[in-house]
């Protein structure tokens, strides 16, 4: 070995910087190369096992890249229709739900006072004593149906199973919110089209879409909203889809957008109808299918020879374009263009699914109504319905006959909370004593929780199944922790997106880190107990088996197949057009076996304008003049005076809560990407990117007009106190241009945790400041005033 | 010898920031904590810019923004030993150990798309089983950035080598490439005149970031609009 002068005089000097400064010295030195610590060991086996995403209820397949059993890294599953291969930031960040430092590492009993903190690890065992002994007692008294269940709306068979054990128990209080989806169009959707369900949008084969909602961030399943964005655009040769957004805010979608118009909160729905007056006026709706297919849009008589007014004469005498454009801040110019152009390009959509605050349901009513005027109803790039997945029915049973607290079918979760809140505070019409809770975190998920902490406080014994310590299972007196999602057996059927049935089904993709179990297992376990259910209404020993059992079903369907590529699943679409079907398994366990193998199954047949399908509806139609709606108003309240204002599509204008005043700006919320329907906010990296619109990182935030913080003597990045008459929450203003100079914008979502590894201190939370400000009969929105903190 | 390089199709990109988290993941980025952050230290080979439209106040464009991997870099001359040059791939590589942290190349990239280590890399316990084993975590004070997944490059030789295959340009993508949902990232051989990539930057509305600077770009933009 040659010794070049160099060498000999690093290893002279590094030998005696090491005789001469001893332990202490040579630790300092080698200071430097103490990020070997971190380097690998293992002997790299790589593997790769499929999972579904968990960061929202969107359903995703999902690949981890294991290396000696670790997962490293997170994509999507090629052959799962929904990602084929791609995912979102929230998905690509799974990993750090399962290696959060924060999570619960096991079952906890509440030993200081709630909200305190303070915990005490207790077993398996004990815990699920603990909540079956509570049940039983409430049962042994009779009074089971003051059990209440707060989960999120869940249509795979975990949800079932919440649904078979409320019933079976004998409460019919259970609450889902849905993360996801504004329920505005699903009552929209029942009422007009007799369909409970969400409909799917199919906005890659469209060419126009007029979107009043920030449809890329937090809405359906991101990754699927993105997928479908980037081959609206660029994917059909020769057409490029043109996006244009209606806001009161620059979100980000608006950003992308060809066009942003800027309109004024809460007229959306006026909007809406003022390109149908024009639409109708210039003869530019579809005739035959207005004709063949829907009901209401001329004016009709009914059985009792009372005649009602028609959606057409309706329109053309309420929304004429000159006071549209007062109401909406729009210029006749521009509305007229937009009604050209969406009744030109075919097929055009219109989307108005507002997260957080939806305009209230008459504007999704309004949304459905334009889409049937230009025939976007149940057609290629049109409004579609997604059908079931073929679940082998659960046992039959009675259920309660007892009233739920909600006293009557609310019309959106967002107004759901309110009331639930009121009932539980007033004990009306009894109270709640036992509350469980799952997968929700209503303090950060975008729900109006004005005083949903006192209504905790006031039920007797609540019990949380959250992985992680939220704000919520903070007031928990029990928390059975369940595993992450990588971590379980999973079922989950997407919201509709794509019209296809589909159903997502993943083994572990490790074994559990933690001491923690399945809440599916958990809650067959305490079901297991003869006082508390009876064993036929929920036969199976585990989650497995239920899942295994459920399936049968689809496996005697005889139709779909299990994920595969576009290419087959066109194939197969083919097939069952022509009606052949033809399996790749020839018994129940070889399906099974390519179910895991391959991530779930799906049926990709659709057929579009099946009318019979799609309008469940007392005329068989579309229904303008919603009958369902009629007769439900008339159950309500009957009244002898013409109602048909009230069951048309119209638009209602804002109660402003807060007098104008002293609350001089109104308030506006919104959702992010990054952070929407997370049951974990704990995710260092998604702090980091909160947002692409703004430089912002770590903490929250107000948008206010540049112009308008300048008359309220505000600078970028002071503190500020945002009040409206609930309350009021100090946070960070931020200059942005891109909101109304009358309107201040507060994200929602950041305020999972107030302590972690990672955020030392509180997060404000603008859910404070809402109240049931959307979804609703009364329509009522918030005015805050902002002052320097 | 391929000449790798991406196509990002603007009109596609809805800046969902999937490629900035899905980059992180793969390449152990270490977070930079809240009070660190406030002096813009954030470290983000891939990260989304804003940029404002000159014709309109209220237009507002995304663009991911990563290491160009310049034909002619203007930060590797700059290099006083070496840590920083173009490669036999023609990428632009770092090399940590070599690195004596004097940031001349992160002054010199007009992308500024070169970060500084300014912390030793921290991650909790529970998080270190994450760490992706291909790619070396880096020490404070060194210069780091995008590396177009060159481990991902080497795996797909070595892989191609076993199999005794020739390197299909299918074996390699880097992690943003590969979760971009909009498919605004196209990855590839720019000299193979068949591949997507090639064709895609020959498209009449491609451009690269700062032309006139004679860098070169591998990373070629498709503007936004019809």
């Amino acid at each position: 070995m040659q010794v070049t002068r160099r060498d000999f005089l690093t290893f002279a000097g590094f030998t005696l910087a090491g005789i001469t400064l001893g332990e202490w010295g040579r630790s300092k030195i080698l200071a430097r190369e103490e990020y070997k610590d971190t380097l690998y060991s293992g002997i790299g086996k790589e593997e790769f096992r499929l999972s579904i995403c968990g960061q929202c209820p969107a359903g995703c397949g999902i690949v981890v890249r294991l290396m000696d059993g670790n997962p490293k890294k997170i994509d999507g599953n090629p052959l799962c229709p929904l990602s084929r291969g791609k995912l979102c930031p929230k998905g690509q960040n799974g990993l750090q739900v399962l290696y959060d430092p924060d999570r619960l590492t096991g079952p906890v009993k509440r030993k200081g006072k709630r909200g305190e903190n303070d915990w005490e690890k207790i077993s398996w065992e004990e815990a699920i004593n603990t909540v079956s002994q509570k049940l039983k007692e409430l049962k042994e008294k009779q009074n089971s149906y003051r059990l209440l269940i707060l989960t999120q709306e869940n249509k795979g068979l975990s949800g079932k199973l919440w649904k078979q054990f409320a019933r079976a128990y004998g409460t019919p209080n259970l609450v889902e919110g849905n993360l996801l989806r504004d329920p505005g169009i699903l009552w929209a959707s029942y009422l007009m089209q007799g369909i409970k369900d969400y409909p799917a949008y199919d906005i890659e084969n469209t060419k126009y879409i007029l979107c009043f909602s920030p449809f890329l961030e937090g809405w359906y399943s991101p990754t699927w909203a993105q997928r479908m964005y980037g081959n609206f655009r660029r994917k059909r040769p020769e057409i490029r889809g043109k996006l244009v957004q209606i806001e009161p805010r620059l979100s980000p979608t608006a950003a992308n957008a060809d066009e942003w118009i800027q309109i004024n909160t809460g007229t959306e729905a006026a909007l809406v109808l003022g390109l149908a007056y024009l639409i109708i006026k210039e003869g530019r709706y579809d005739e035959n299918f207005i004709r063949e297919h829907t009901f209401g849009f001329e004016d009709w008589t009914d059985a009792q020879k009372r005649t009602h007014l028609g959606f057409k004469n309706f329109v053309l005498q309420e929304y004429d374009t000159e006071k549209v454009s007062s109401l909406t801040g729009v210029p006749i110019v521009t509305i007229i263009r937009l009604a050209r152009e969406f009744s030109e390009l075919n097929p055009a959509l219109a989307i108005a699914e507002q997260r957080p605050a939806s305009g209230g349901f008459y504007l999704q009513m309004a949304i459905l109504a334009l889409n049937a005027l230009v025939s976007s109803l149940d057609v290629k790039g049109g409004v579609i319905i997604q059908r079931e997945v073929p679940f082998k029915e659960f046992p039959e049973v009675s259920g309660s006959k007892k009233e739920s607290i909600l006293n009557q079918e609310r019309f959106s979760s967002q107004e759901v909370f309110p009331h639930l809140t009121k009932a539980i505070l007033e004990e009306k019409p009894y109270p709640i004593e036992i509350v469980l809770i799952d997968k929700i975190n209503p303090f950060s998920h975008c729900f109006p929780i004005i005083n949903f902490k006192e209504a905790l406080e006031k039920i007797p014994f609540i019990v949380s199944f959250s992985p992680f310590l939220d704000e919520t299972s903070l007031y928990a007196d029990l928390i059975l922790p369940d595993h992450t999602f990588l971590e379980k057996w999973q079922d989950v059927v997407p919201s509709a997106t794509l019209g296809s049935p589909v159903l997502g089904i993943s083994r572990p993709a490790v074994d559990p880190f933690l001491d923690t179990k399945n809440t599916a297992d958990v809650i067959l376990e305490i079901a297991h107990d003869r006082d508390i259910l009876a064993y036929s209404t929920l036969p199976w020993k585990n989650y497995g088996e239920l899942l295994k059992d459920s399936l049968q079903g689809i496996y005697l369907s005889r139709r779909g197949m299990t994920y595969g590529t576009s290419f087959q699943g066109a194939w197969m679409s083919q097939m069952e057009k022509g009606g052949w079907w033809s399996p790749t398994y020839t018994n129940f366990e070889e399906f099974w076996n390519q179910l895991l193998e391959k991530g779930g199954w799906w049926d990709p047949f659709y057929e579009h304008q099946k009318w019979d399908r799609v309008f469940k509806t007392p005329s068989g139609k579309f229904e303008f003049y919603s009958q369902i709606f009629k007769n439900q108003l008339a159950s309500i309240k009957p009244s002898k005076e013409n109602s048909d204002f009230k069951i048309l599509p119209h638009w209602e204008s804002v109660v402003w809560e807060g007098d104008e005043n002293s609350f001089p700006l109104y308030l506006n919320v919104f959702e992010l990407l990054m952070f929407s329907a997370v049951l974990n906010s704990n995710q260092p990296y998604l702090y980091e990117h909160i947002t692409p619109h703004l430089s912002v990182q770590w903490e929250s935030w107000v948008e206010i007009h540049p112009e308008k913080a300048k008359a309220l003597g505000i600078e970028e990045n002071d503190e500020v106190w945002v009040e409206s008459v609930l309350g009021k929450i100090k946070t960070k203003a931020k200059l942005y241009f891109g909101t109304h100079p009358e309107v201040v914008s507060l994200p929602l979502g950041l305020s999972g945790l107030s302590q972690s590894s990672w955020i030392k201190k509180e997060i404000s939370n603008p859910n404070q400041l809402v109240t049931g400000n959307s979804g609703n009969l009364e329509n009522k929105y918030l005015r805050v005033k902002i002052y320097k903190a | 010898m391929p000449r790798w390089g991406m196509v990002i199709d603007l009109d596609r990109c809805s800046g969902c920031q999937a490629c900035v988290i899905a980059c992180k993941q793969e390449n152990n980025v270490p977070f930079i904590l809240p009070e660190q952050a406030a002096k813009r230290r954030t470290i983000a080979w891939i990260h989304i810019i804003q940029l404002q439209d000159e014709r309109s106040e209220t237009k507002m464009r995304f663009l991911p923004i990563l290491c160009q991997h310049c034909d002619r870099p203007p930060c590797t001359p700059v290099c006083p030993v070496g840590a920083t040059y173009k490669n036999q791939e023609g990428l632009v590589a770092q090399v940590y150990p070599r690195c004596i942290g004097c940031r001349y190349c992160a002054n010199a990239c007009p992308y500024t798309i070169k970060f500084f280590n300014w912390y030793p890399p921290q991650w909790p316990e529970e998080m270190k089983k994450s760490l992706n084993p291909d790619v070396s975590v880096r020490p404070k004070g060194v210069v780091e950035k995008c590396t177009f997944c060159h481990h991902r490059l080497m795996k797909a030789k070595e892989k191609a080598k076993t199999e005794k295959r020739e390197l299909s340009p299918e074996d390699y993508q880097p992690a943003c490439a590969q979760a971009c949902p909009t498919g605004a990232m196209v990855f590839g051989d720019l000299d193979d005149p068949y591949s997507e990539v090639a064709q895609l930057s020959k498209d009449p509305r491609a451009f690269a970031l700062m032309e006139d600077l004679g860098t070169r770009p591998k990373v070629i933009y498709l503007r936004a609009g019809a």
